[in-house]
């Protein structure tokens, strides 16, 4: 057998790959109806109604009940250091994972979507349901913390809920950045990604050193400490020398921007074997 | 026909597709072997075994794979990473996979909406593939409910939803009863007549040749033949033809079949819903399913062919 010559008979013409907005949005919707049906939504309210469950428990029975302490422990410490990163972690793994097992990537693939616009709009998706379903139970938890206590309105509430959602939504958005790159490098996606929140967000988060202003966690306190004024003393945060809100708000945005940016480009380089060996 | 890579000749109109000198490793495994290609408008039957290289190569023409080699070309440029060629180019995939939560109508507007065709658009797209398709009646269930047939016509239909000019069909007629097979194959021909480039994948070929005289033989990643239909089928006559057929009553249907006399023998194996038929004239035996199976005391399921015959014909060519 003797291959012809490789020589191409018609010379390459340009084809327009301006992204469709609307096709983009679909990706955006069909990520969402997938992460709301699958079995990992009830896992997100498993571990989001943990300390709604704890702050009824302790409103119920705490003597003397302190709803101060309460709002500390639940919605500045295990909401933002535990369930927000793992929830994160659990979605953005099966950001492209899902796709490729179930073998519906390839209709994505196949429409006229630039591989780097079907990455960003399914984090985007991922972003919108875990930070849409956080600010819920968030408020939810923290209605209950304050049901009934004398001196907060229903105005405060609101305020604070605001400022506790965005806060978690700007984290959302950046801990799904990193894992999903995660995802796209290691298949122990899992691992690697608990091994990060509890040795990055978990513990160098807390130490007053430089390397904590390089995590999300502590950006996302000092939003916190900012918007509502707190006392940064349980996790050694200064007020006088922490960073401004903006400063925080701009390192999240920036870091979410590159971490999907990264994964945008290994998305758009990587092949995904669907029906060839080495597939799903 | 030929068996040689340098006789791959383009048509009078130019290749709409091309692979040149293109090889792609899966690792060590090789998944095409430095195939050179070239292929014109009407449908061409890609044909070989399990493991040919058939849907490696329809993954580079549809821009999912990278060559690892060489280059592909469809309709003059490079497929991948090349969103916009995709406005004019269909695929339908073999996996048997589909957003299971939709109905078949919600998956047709999907796919509409993410070919870029906008709500409206993609609406009216739906409501035209899925007349195309006959799935009119059944376009509000959930595909999760879907038998065969009726996958393998929405996923045809989502292949046609932006009304491309070059369709590839990774075997499009895999468990399909012989009504719906009939049926899609009088789709594909009336595309074809209408101006669309197709290029057809099975691993059986008495389906390609009802569509097409045109026919890629593969097998291990390489070019094995092109050329003519009527050569490859007179070799693949040669050897008895095994094929497989489903249904629930498959001793009333083998009572039947053990009647006709192109029947050389008929296995029944233990599942107890599948019969094996041996023939050496399987084109006669194909044309006298569909009427076997309307009649009611023996429907047909599914039809499946056993490779061994073609595998037969291609160490044949291979080592002649």
């Amino acid at each position: 057998m003797s291959p012809a010559a490789p020589e191409a008979t018609t010379a390459p013409r340009a084809i327009s790959n301006r992204p469709p907005l609307g096709a983009i949005a679909t990706v955006v919707g069909i990520t969402v109806a997938r992460q709301l049906r699958g079995k990992r939504i009830w896992l997100f309210v498993a571990m989001f109604a943990l300390p709604l469950a704890i702050a009824l428990l302790m409103h119920r029975y705490a003597e003397p009940y302190e709803p101060e302490d309460a709002a500390i422990g639940l919605l500045l410490v295990l909401i933002p250091q535990a369930v927000v990163p793992l929830t994160a972690l659990l979605f953005a793994s099966s950001l492209v994972q899902d796709d490729v097992e179930e073998q519906t990537l390839t209709y994505f693939l196949i429409r006229p979507i630039p591989r780097w616009a079907i990455y960003v709009a399914k984090a985007l998706g991922a972003a919108l349901v875990t930070s849409a379903l956080a600010a819920l139970f968030i408020t939810a938890t923290l209605a209950t913390i304050w049901w009934g206590v004398d001196g907060r309105g229903a105005g405060d509430l609101a305020y604070e809920a605001a400022a506790l959602t965005t806060a978690s939504a700007l984290a959302m958005l950046a801990y799904i950045g990193i894992f999903g790159l995660l995802s796209l490098l290691t298949k122990r996606v899992l691992v690697v990604g608990v091994g990060y929140v509890i040795l990055f967000e978990g513990i160098v988060s807390n130490i007053p050193f430089l390397v904590r202003y390089a995590t999300v966690l502590f950006h996302a306190r000092v939003l916190e400490l900012r918007w509502l004024d707190l006392d940064g003393k349980p996790w050694a945060i200064d007020p006088a020398t922490a960073p401004a809100a903006s400063t925080s708000l701009a390192f999240l945005a920036g870091a979410s921007a590159m971490f999907l940016g990264l994964g945008a480009w290994l998305f758009a380089a990587r092949e995904f074997r669907l029906k060839t060996p080495e597939g799903g | 026909m030929s068996t040689s890579d340098a006789d791959a000749k383009p048509p009078d109109d130019g290749p709409v597709i091309e692979f040149l000198a293109a090889s792609k490793w899966y690792g060590q495994v090789i998944g095409l072997n430095n195939l050179t290609l070239r292929v014109g408008r009407g449908v061409t039957g890609l044909l070989g075994p399990n493991g040919a290289g058939k849907s490696t190569l329809l993954q580079l023409a549809t821009g999912q794979l990278r060559p690892s080699q060489g280059e592909v070309r469809v309709l003059g440029v490079r497929p991948w990473n090349n969103a916009g060629l995709n406005r004019r180019v269909g695929l339908c995939p073999e996996q048997d996979a589909m957003f299971e939560w939709m109905t078949g109508r919600k998956f047709l507007r999907a796919c509409g909406e993410l070919a870029g065709l906008g709500r409206r658009g993609a609406r009216a797209a739906a409501d035209r593939v899925l007349e195309q398709v006959k799935m009119t009646a059944a376009a509000d269930r959930p595909v999760r409910g879907y038998s065969k047939g009726m996958r393998q016509r929405t996923k045809l239909a989502q292949a046609l939803i932006h009304d491309p000019e070059v369709l590839f069909l990774d075997e499009p007629l895999t468990g399909t009863d012989p009504v719906a097979r009939h049926e899609l194959m009088e789709l594909v021909a009336g595309l074809a007549r209408a101006g669309r480039t197709i290029l057809v994948s099975s691993h059986v070929l008495y389906e390609v040749q009802a569509l097409t005289s045109q026919i890629v033989l593969m097998n291990r990643g390489r070019l094995v033949a092109f050329g003519d239909v009527r050569q490859i089928r007179d070799l693949i006559d040669a050897h008895p033809h095994r094929i497989v057929l489903k249904g629930p009553d498959r001793r009333a249907l083998a009572a039947k079949l053990v009647r006709w006399d192109d029947v050389e023998g008929i296995e029944l194996p233990r599942d107890g819903r599948t019969i094996v038929v041996e023939t050496r004239e399987p084109e006669r035996f194909y044309q006298r399913l569909p009427k076997l199976a309307r009649e009611a005391d023996a429907p047909i399921e599914e039809i499946e062919s056993d490779d061994d015959s073609l595998e037969a014909v291609f160490k044949y060519l291979v080592n002649p």
